[in-house]
This record gives structure tokens, C-alpha cells and sequence, in this order.
């Protein structure tokens, strides 16, 4: 049913191909840059991935101001601002950021700093704070799965205040997204899965919202088939740069849909989890995924049985009856869940993935104090949450 | 120790009815025609039952025999078969089995088993060289098969070694049509042959043997041509690929050719499949080898499922009871496994029924509400939510209902205890799915033909195994002759096409017929056959198109004389392998013929009409088997009239006569 009011946005130009980064000076030059900052980590760096990014400028005349490649796993306002010290210091006049999630979050905040040329990013947390153009943002991910690359957020930590930090402005929007299988042939068989699956719990969350649009819903449902098509070659053969390639659009489709319509319990359960028990966040939506459907399902039965036609295809949709539909699209993540257990042993439950029980009413509070939780089809109250995270144990 | 030496005629006869029992003497006569195995135990029934008895009656009879083969340390010989009239198709039933029984009832003295009649009470039979013993069995009734073997063997652990158990499990007491009879941890399975022993009241057979010593007749020729098949089976590629990753081997193959039978045989081929196939499973299940006694091929393996030490499910257990139902989680089939296996009952015909249940639930001719079980079963492995219908319904004395759907395991656990049990809905599913289609309709997707339910091995993808499951004399067995090895595994024969299908399928299925009377294990026939010099030095590129253009010539390329050579080493009796191939093809005759006695008619051979009018899901080549042209040729082949049914010429040739003796 059309909403009786929407909105919808993304503006990131798609660059998608084999050798879709040669494309970068030229792309820079359109944006009026000239001395690019890259913005990169170790593991980038160490599957020789910077190199290739750097080859790519070739003889294009451009320069790359500088290069950081030393971003944590987990974005901290000290490296944003260790970072904007070197971009300044340089002269720097755009950013590129090369790597996962991380990575792309920290560029983002150096943004924010760079362009309002501040030394405080707790003045500009929070949703729609920003008001300037920033300077030219290119990302380039290494992973499929957060779709950072066209989302309107970022998330820094604190370190010395000891509290996470969320940008929300469509300001924070890269002007492209890159995407170049290259970047992700390296990825880890584990890692490929657990991205994977963060990216199918973007698509299928934006898909049974309540801010869930026709636009969110195109780009969702886009995303799911090429996940359900290609992420067990992928985790089986990684080196396939069409499959990676396939990925990597997948993921980016799942960003512009659940950026435009959010998540639900799923990332709730995710973020929750993640932050008292150090998850990885794509090892806590396979984990939830299922559990999560299960749990929306008295409120959503027929969004989640539609998703049975891209999830399975059309003769497996067909021969559903469709009072059944529902059940099978869950029972379609459960299957894939195992099967990339058993071809990667991504964990399938929280004791797996290293949980204690006792951590579960602790996980749970946290879980209906997250924001993802606003847009959720069906209330969630910390019963409930617990009764979800015992079943996931 | 005394010696047999190469084979015992003796067959011992017990009558349940009046607890009675003799012996009777086959003839050397029958011996050379029928070779022993499933040939003399086909000739002995035909002597002996009626057409037209009611398989669960008192007067059908389960026939029992090892081969010569059995008991003598050549490779794989610990095999022996079981010969009746099945419950589920009404017709002949014969089932093969590696379990221990045949070697004791061997090295008792003899060369057969003869059960008949109806014992009034439950009871045990008990036999060892000389004696009988009719045991109550009210104690062992409700018994799995695992607990009623550990109860009947003796319990001095030196004399059970000389003992072996025939024994049925619950599905065969609730006379389920599909039940097994389990030896060790081998089954007879097909047929239902379980419930024949069931209507018999018979809940298990214990053979006390170990009193002769089974010696070859020509000990040295015998020792060479051992040597020569271990050797063989050592060197062949398709035989240690079975022995590395057991029969789940074919999981990759058969995928990749769309012949896995998913959905009810809808779709061909499934991106899960690579976890039920025989590497994974290797991988993942840490498994070992747990064979048959003896055996050179160690096809059998057991591993860790569930947390437990568990028989790896077979290929036909992973494919039916798996990929069938949308299933592909190894565990899951484990359990399957194991409760049909503890009931005692036929994974095959419990998965191509269950296959049958979910496509009618999913087209409306069978109402979901219909499953419920007993308040023991668990609950859903996702289950939370408030509108399923999986959840406790308290208010009818601690039923549950279950669901059953393509892809989900939940349920089937369900179901197999039901059918077992024989509650509630069970009761019909353990018709079978022929019966089944009858009274729900849905024929046309009812996997099975004369009422048994068809192998893993979709014959879209190979026509010769669509004509061979068309017209098995036990129904779509795939053991009739495995066309798939020849069209598919070894690429020798193209699949998609009637030539040279008629031919192969009767050459095979003699060939197969004279392998089971032996009796040894049909997996060495792509040792034994693609070996010799012969076969394995004529280019694969000239074998390939002889057998398409000239298969009766090709025939001659496959060299088996090791097959007649044991024999002969073991009896005594010359044996050449025309005489060899000759003795499979009488076997065959007299089935087909036993079969036309009881109705079966060209009508009869036929394949689902999903096999002949559908073609499998996103398959480019559109396949569909072109049954009627391939049996028409079929049929003159094997010298049937246009009925199907054999003329009196051929039996005169066979030397089969058209009225059985009685006289037993």
C-alpha cells in the first residue's frame, strides 16, 4: 500500500564495474578536486589494496595529498581528529575513504571538522545538526554489507567521554560509491558471509517497516535477490569478481533502502549486543534475522511472505500457498544461515558467538532503548526482547 | 569345525501356524539355473506361493537366502536376500542385505529360509544347525530394531558372535507398508517386506550358525580370482570414491546434471546441495568407515551428528528424506534416519511419501489439519510466533499439531513417528503414496511406480533409468539396473536419448539379476566390469559410440567373467559368462512372469506423469523421459508380447516352466 506520505533520497552517484576505480581522478576532477585524502586501515593495506587504488591514478596528473592508513576497527573521534590534523596540514581539499565501515564512518566525521573547520565533534552529533555542503567525499568499500557508502549516518566514539556519537544529515551523503570487485576478492570466506548477511538484514528490515516506501521497497527487494543469488559462491569462491561484484551492488542497494526507511528490532538486538558483548555487527544480524521476522510476523505476515518471491524465486514463491509464505521466507534465512555455518561457521546463535547467558537481560535492556526500535512493525518490550534473545542463544 | 564345501541345498521350512519346520533339498538342477541368492529364492517361491494371496496374510512366504558367494572371504560377501510378496505393491519383493544374518544362516548349514504361515501369538524364531526354537516375543513387542536385536542375541558375548538377528521395529508390527527388516545394522529394505513379518507375528529371526566352515570347492582357483577382484576393486576410481565419501558421493554429480530430486522431484538440481554431498559430510561429520562384514568397498560410514556417533544416511536417505523435501541440513536427515531406521521402516518410500504429503498440503488435496502427534513430540525449531500452527494445542489431551512444508524440517520428525506408530494420519501415510494419490487424488505427482516409490535419481536427466525404473519388477528400484552409472557417473552413454537404451537396460538388469543370486554387492560391478583389460584399454571415445550405435557389440567389451569365475571356484560347476548373463536373465523372466501372474500388465510400466509430461524446473533442454518409444523395443527384446508379458517361448528357452511344481 502507498504511503499516504514518504520521502525518499539519495543523491551518491554509483560507479560500478570490473575496473570501476581507474575511473577515480577523473571522477575527483568533476567534483573540483585536486589533492584527495585517502582514508584507509591496515587490513586495506596489507591485502595490497591501497596499491591498486594508487595505480589507478596512473598518469592522471592528479595528486593524492596524503594517505592515513591506521583507522581502528571501531571509529574514535582521537583518529578524526588526528586525521583532519593531516589533511590540513597537507592541504588537502577532498577525501577518500578506502575500507569497511570503519573507515568510511571516520572519512565522514573529518568531513564534518574539514568543512565547518572545528576540532569538536560532539558539537555536531545528532540528526540534521550539519548545515554546510562538505568538501568532495569518494567512498570506496572493501566490504559488502554496511552500505555506509550511501547512508546519511556515521557513528564515532568518544574514547575519553565514553559514549558513541551519531551523525544523522543527508550532508553526510559521499558524493560516489565506488564500487570495484577488487576491493573485496581478498575478504575472508567469514567476513564475506557476516557482511553479507548485514546487508540482507538492511533490505529485509527497510522491507517491513513502518517507514518503508515503494522507492526503500525496489531498492530492498533488488538487493535481496542478488544477495540470495550469489553470497553462498561468494563465501565458497571468493575470487569470482562477478559474484564480488554482485555483492557489492547488493550491499549498496540495501544502504540507499533501509537509509530511507531504517531498521527495526533486528539492528536493535544488533547494536545492543554488539556494544555489551562485542559481536561483530554482521555476525548479530545473522544471528537475529530470523528470530526478528519471527517476532514481527503477527504484524507483518504478508510484507514478509512477499519477500518470499525474491528471496526463493518465482516458481518456489508459486507453489506456496500463501498462508504458508511468511513461514517459508523465514525458514529460507534459517536454511541459509546454516548453510553459511557450515561452508564458514558463521555463528548461528549467541553462545557461539562467544555470549553468556547472564549478558541476555543486560543485552535486552539495551535493546528497547535503541533507536532502531521507532520504526519497528511491532512493539518491543524488554519481555519480549529477552524471550527473543534466549530463543537466539 | 565342519565344511561346506562351496554351497549347502539344504533350506530349512518353518511354518509359524503350527510351529512346525522340516528341510527340503533344492535341486542342483535349480542351483545352476538360479545360482542361489535372489534367483534360487525366486525359483523356491515360485514353487511355493500362490498368485493372488494377500501379502499381509497367512499365506504369503519370506524367503531368505545367502548366495555361494556368502560367507566365503571373497569381497563383499557378507550379502544375502529376502524374497515375497509386498504389502505396498502387491507384487514380488526382493531386498538385498550386507547385515550379519546371512553368513550365520549360512554356516548353519544352509542354503535358504523358508518362513510361512501366521503364528497366533507374537513369537521369535530360533534356529541353529539341527534345532528350532519358537520363543514368545510379548516382551519384545514395541521394541525398536536396535533394542530388539540387543535382546534376542544371546547374551554370552562367544555365542552371540555365532548369532544373527533378522528383526522388525515398530513400522513392522503396525504393519506400516514400507517397513524394513533390520540385520545389525543393515536393513532389507525395500518392499515392505517388515510387515510381512509383522502380519506373521514374527518379530525377529535369530540364526545360530558358525557350526560349518564355508570352503571353496576349487581353493586355489578360487584364491586367484580373489586376489584378482580385490585387486579390481583396489584400482577403481568410481569403487575408492564410494569407500572415501560413501554413497553420497553421487550427491555432486547428480546435482549437477539436475537429476536431485527436490521438491517432490520439481526442481533437478539445489544451491544447498553441496551440504549433503559426501565431501561435506566427510568434513563436517569427522566420519569412519561402518561397513558391511565383509566388505572391500567400505561404502558405509558412520560419524558425529547431533552430538552422537550415527550411521551417515545413504545417498538415497540424504536425497529422499533431504533434498526431496527441501531438506539439506545434515543433522536433521540424521534424526530422520535414525527414527526410521530404530522403526524399522524403508527411507526411500517414508521420504517419496512424505514428498507426495507436502505437494498435496501445498495444492489443497490433503488438509494441514489432518497432522497432529503424540504430546512427546518437540517443539519447532522457530516457533514463536502467534498465529502458527505449530504451537501446544492443551485443550485436546496434550495433541500437538504439526506442519509440514518444503524446506522446513520441522514436522518430519513428526511425521515419521506417526507413520511408524501408525496414528492418526500415520496410518495413511504408511499406505505409501500410491495409496495415498488414490484416495486424495494427485496421481500425477506420486513419485513411484507399481506402488514403490522411486530412487534419488531423477530420470529426466538419464531415460535409460526412466525405462529401467518403468519396467523394475519391484517398482522403481534403481537397483534394477543403475543406468545413471553408465548415462551419467561414467559419461559412456548419452542420457538424453532412446538409442541403445532398451539393450543396456536388459543387459544391466540380467547382469544385476545374476549378481544378486551370487550373492554380492552391486557395487562391485564397476570393479569387476570396468577393470579387466579389456573394458579398461578400449578407448573411452570407441566404447562411447559403440554403445550408442552398436550396444550389442559394446556388450561384449564389458568383461565379468569374474562373476562366473567365483562362482565356479566356489561350487564346482562351470560356468561361463553367456551361462552367467543367461541365469540373470531367467532370474528376471520368472519375477516378470510371477508379476503377470498377479496382474501386472504393460499398463504397469509406466513413470509418473511428472517424468513424462513436466520437465524439470529452469531445465534448458526441456527434457522429458520418451518412455513408449524405448519400451516397445524393450518389450521384443526380452521376447514380452506387446503386453508385457513373456511368451511361452522365451520361458521354454529360459527353461522356466509356466506352471510352478507346488510340490512343496
Amino acid at each position: 500500500m502507498l504511503p499516504s506520505y514518504y520521502e525518499f533520497h539519495n543523491p551518491v552517484k554509483i560507479i560500478s564495474g570490473n575496473k570501476a576505480l581507474d575511473n577515480l581522478p577523473s571522477e575527483l576532477e568533476i567534483l573540483g578536486a585536486k589533492r584527495p585524502m585517502v582514508v584507509t586501515d591496515k587490513g586495506v593495506a596489507g591485502a595490497g589494496l591501497v596499491k591498486i587504488f594508487i595505480d589507478s591514478f596512473g598518469s592522471s596528473g592528479m595528486t593524492i595529498g596524503a594517505i592515513f592508513d591506521d583507522v581502528p576497527p571501531d571509529s574514535s573521534s582521537e583518529v578524526v581528529e588526528k586525521i583532519t590534523s593531516i589533511f590540513r596540514q597537507n592541504q588537502c581539499d577532498s577525501l577518500v575513504a578506502l575500507g569497511g565501515g570503519s573507515v568510511i564512518d571516520t572519512a565522514k566525521g573529518v568531513n564534518i571538522l574539514v568543512t565547518e573547520n572545528s576540532d569538536d565533534l560532539l558539537k555536531f552529533s545528532g540528526a540534521e545538526v550539519l548545515r554546510k555542503k562538505m568538501k568532495p567525499l569518494v567512498v570506496i568499500p572493501t566490504t559488502s554489507g554496511t552500505g555506509s557508502e550511501v547512508t546519511v549516518v556515521a557513528v564515532i566514539s568518544d574514547v575519553k567521554r565514553n559514549i558513541k556519537m551519531p551523525f544523522a544529515s543527508t550532508y553526510l551523503l559521499p558524493d560516489i560509491a565506488l564500487l570495484d570487485p577488487r576491493m573485496t576478492l581478498t575478504l575472508p570466506p567469514k567476513m564475506t558471509a557476516a557482511t553479507a548477511m548485514d546487508a540482507m538484514s538492511h533490505a529485509v528490515e527497510s522491507y517491513i517497516n513502518l517507514q518503508k516506501n515503494p522507492m526503500s521497497d525496489a531498492y530492498a527487494v533488488a538487493a535481496i535477490e542478488i544477495i540470495c543469488e550469489n553470497v553462498l559462491k561468494a563465501v565458497s569462491d571468493g575470487n569470482n569478481a562477478q559474484v564480488r561484484l554482485a555483492m557489492a551492488n547488493a550491499s549498496t542497494m540495501a544502504g540507499i533502502a533501509f537509509s530511507n526507511s531504517m531498521v527495526g528490532v533486528v539492528h536493535a538486538l544488533g547494536h545492543a549486543a554488539g556494544g555489551i558483548c562485542h559481536i561483530p555487527h554482521g555476525v548479530a544480524m545473522n544471528i537475529f534475522l530470523p528470530f526478528g521476522l519471527e517476532y514481527n510476523l503477527p504484524k507483518c505476515r504478508e510484507n514478509i511472505g512477499k519477500l518470499l518471491l525474491h528471496i526463493a524465486g518465482d516458481e518456489v514463491y508459486a507453489r506456496t500457498p500463501e498462508s504458508r509464505r511468511a513461514e517459508q521466507t523465514i525458514n529460507y534465512i534459517v536454511e541459509l544461515r546454516k548453510a553459511l555455518n557450515e561452508l564458514c561457521g558463521l555463528p548461528i546463535n549467541l553462545k557461539q558467538a562467544g555470549v553468556t547467558e547472564d549478558k541476555l537481560s543486560e543485552i535486552a535492556q539495551a535493546a528497547i532503548n535503541d533507536p532502531s526500535i521507532v520504526m519497528n512493525p511491532r512493539e518491543m518490550d524488554v519481555n519480549d526482547a529477552l524471550a527473543i534473545l534466549k530463543k537466539a542463544f | 569345525m565342519e565344511e561346506i564345501k562351496g554351497f549347502s541345498n539344504k533350506i530349512i521350512e518353518i511354518n509359524l501356524t503350527d510351529k512346525s519346520w522340516s528341510v527340503s533339498e533344492a535341486s542342483i538342477e535349480d542351483r545352476k539355473m538360479f545360482l542361489g541368492g535372489k534367483g534360487l529364492g525366486m525359483k523356491l517361491l515360485y514353487d511355493r506361493l500362490k498368485p493372488g494371496v494377500d501379502p499381509l496374510g497367512e499365506d504369503n512366504i519370506l524367503i531368505i537366502m545367502p548366495g555361494v558367494v556368502t560367507g566365503t572371504g571373497a569381497p563383499c560377501s557378507g550379502r544375502f536376500e529376502a524374497i515375497s510378496k509386498s504389502p505396498l505393491t502387491g507384487i514380488i519383493a526382493t531386498a538385498s542385505c550386507g547385515g550379519p544374518f546371512g553368513i550365520q544362516l549360512k554356516t548353519a548349514g544352509y542354503g535358504g529360509l523358508v518362513i510361512r504361515g501366521k503364528s497366533k501369538d507374537k513369537c521369535v524364531v530360533w534356529f541353529d544347525h539341527n534345532t528350532v526354537e519358537f520363543r514368545d516375543a510379548t516382551d519384545l513387542w514395541g521394541l525398536d530394531t536396535v533394542e530388539t536385536q540387543e535382546r534376542v542375541l544371546n547374551s554370552s558375548k562367544t555365542e552371540s558372535k555365532k548369532e544373527a538377528t533378522l528383526a522388525i521395529g515398530p513400522a513392522g508390527e503396525n504393519l506400516v507398508r514400507f517397513a524394513n527388516i533390520s540385520s545389525g545394522h543393515r536393513f532389507l529394505g525395500r518392499g515392505g517386506l517388515g510387515a510381512v513379518m509383522g502380519s506373521k507375528n514374527l518379530k525377529a529371526v535369530v540364526a545360530k550358525g558358525s557350526h560349518y566352515k564355508i570352503v571353496p570347492a576349487e581353493p586355489e582357483k578360487f584364491q586367484k580370482v580373489k586376489k584378482k577382484a580385490t585387486q579390481f576393486i583396489k584400482n577403481d576410481a568410481v569403487t575408492i570414491s564410494l569407500g572415501k565419501f560413501g554413497t553420497a558421493t553421487n550427491v555432486k554429480f547428480v546435482n549437477k546434471e539436475k537429476m536431485l530430486p527436490v521438491w517432490n522431484y520439481s526442481f533437478g538440481d539445489h544451491e544447498h546441495a553441496f551440504r549433503i554431498s559426501g565431501e561435506m559430510i566427510k568434513e563436517k561429520h569427522d566420519t569412519k568407515v561402518h561397513t558391511c562384514k565383509p566388505c572391500s568397498i567400505m561404502c558405509g560410514h558412520k560419524g558425529t551428528f547431533n552430538g552422537k556417533e550415527s550411521p551417515v544416511p545413504e545417498y538415497e536417505t540424504l536425497t529422499l528424506l533431504g533434498s526431496n523435501l527441501g531438506v539439506f541440513d545434515t543433522n536433521a536427515i540424521s534424526r530422520f534416519n535414525d527414527i526410521c531406521n530404530k522403526a524399522g521402516m524403508d527411507t526411500i518410500s517414508a521420504g517419496g511419501t512424505l514428498g507426495w504429503v507436502m505437494e498435496a498440503v501445498e495444492k489443497g488435496l490433503v488438509s494441514p489439519d489432518l497432522f497432529v502427534s503424540s504430546k512427546n513430540s518437540k517443539p519447532n525449531e522457530l516457533s514463536a510466533n502467534e498465529n502458527s500452527s505449530d504451537d501446544l494445542d492443551k485443550t485436546q489431551s496434550g495433541t500437538r499439531k504439526y506442519s509440514l512444508m518444503f524446506g522446513s524440517i520441522n514436522g518430519i520428525e513428526e511425521a515419521l513417528e506417526s507413520i511408524a506408530k501408525g496414528e492418526g494420519f500415520g496410518k495413511e501415510m504408511g499406505l505409501g503414496s500410491r495409496a495415498l494419490s488414490h484416495k486424495y487424488g494427485g496421481k500425477g505427482f506420486a513419485i513411484q511406480v507399481k506402488g514403490l516409490e522411486m530412487a534419488g535419481y531423477d530420470p529426466r536427466g538419464s531415460y535409460g533409468q526412466g525405462l529401467a525404473y518403468s519396467v523394475a519388477n519391484r517398482g522403481a528400484c534403481h537397483l534394477s539396473a543403475f543406468l545413471v552409472s553408465f548415462e551419467v557417473l561414467l559419461g559412456l552413454l548419452k542420457p538424453d536419448t532412446a538409442r541403445s537404451k532398451p539393450e543396456f537396460v536388459k543387459f544391466v538388469e540380467d547382469l544385476t539379476c545374476s549378481v544378486n543370486a551370487l550373492q554380492t554387492c552391486q557395487f562391485t560391478m564397476y570393479a569387476y566390469t570396468l577393470q579387466p583389460m579389456l573394458t579398461k584399454y578400449t578407448p573411452k571415445f570407441i566404447l562411447k559410440n559403440m554403445m550408442l550405435w552398436l550396444p550389442e557389440v559394446a556388450m561384449t567389451l564389458f568383461d565379468f567373467s569374474i562373476y562366473p569365475d567365483l562362482f565356479s571356484s566356489i561350487t564346482g560347476i562351470k560356468m561361463s559368462s553367456k551361462e552367467f548373463l543367461k541365469s540373470g536373465e531367467r532370474i528376471h523372466v520368472l519375477e516378470r512372469y510371477m508379476n503377470t501372474r498377479e496382474g501386472i500388465r504393460g499398463r504397469d510400466d509406466v513413470l509418473p506423469d511428472r517424468m513424462l509430461m513436466e520437465t524439470i524446473v529452469r531445465d534448458k533442454k526441456r527434457r522429458i523421459v520418451p518412455l513408449k518409444e524405448m519400451l516397445a523395443k524393450y518389450y521384443k527384446l526380452r521376447g514380452y508380447n506387446e503386453d508385457g508379458i513373456p511368451i511361452d517361448k522365451l520361458l521354454k528357452k529360459l527353461k522356466i516352466p509356466s506352471q510352478p511344481s507346488y510340490s512343496v
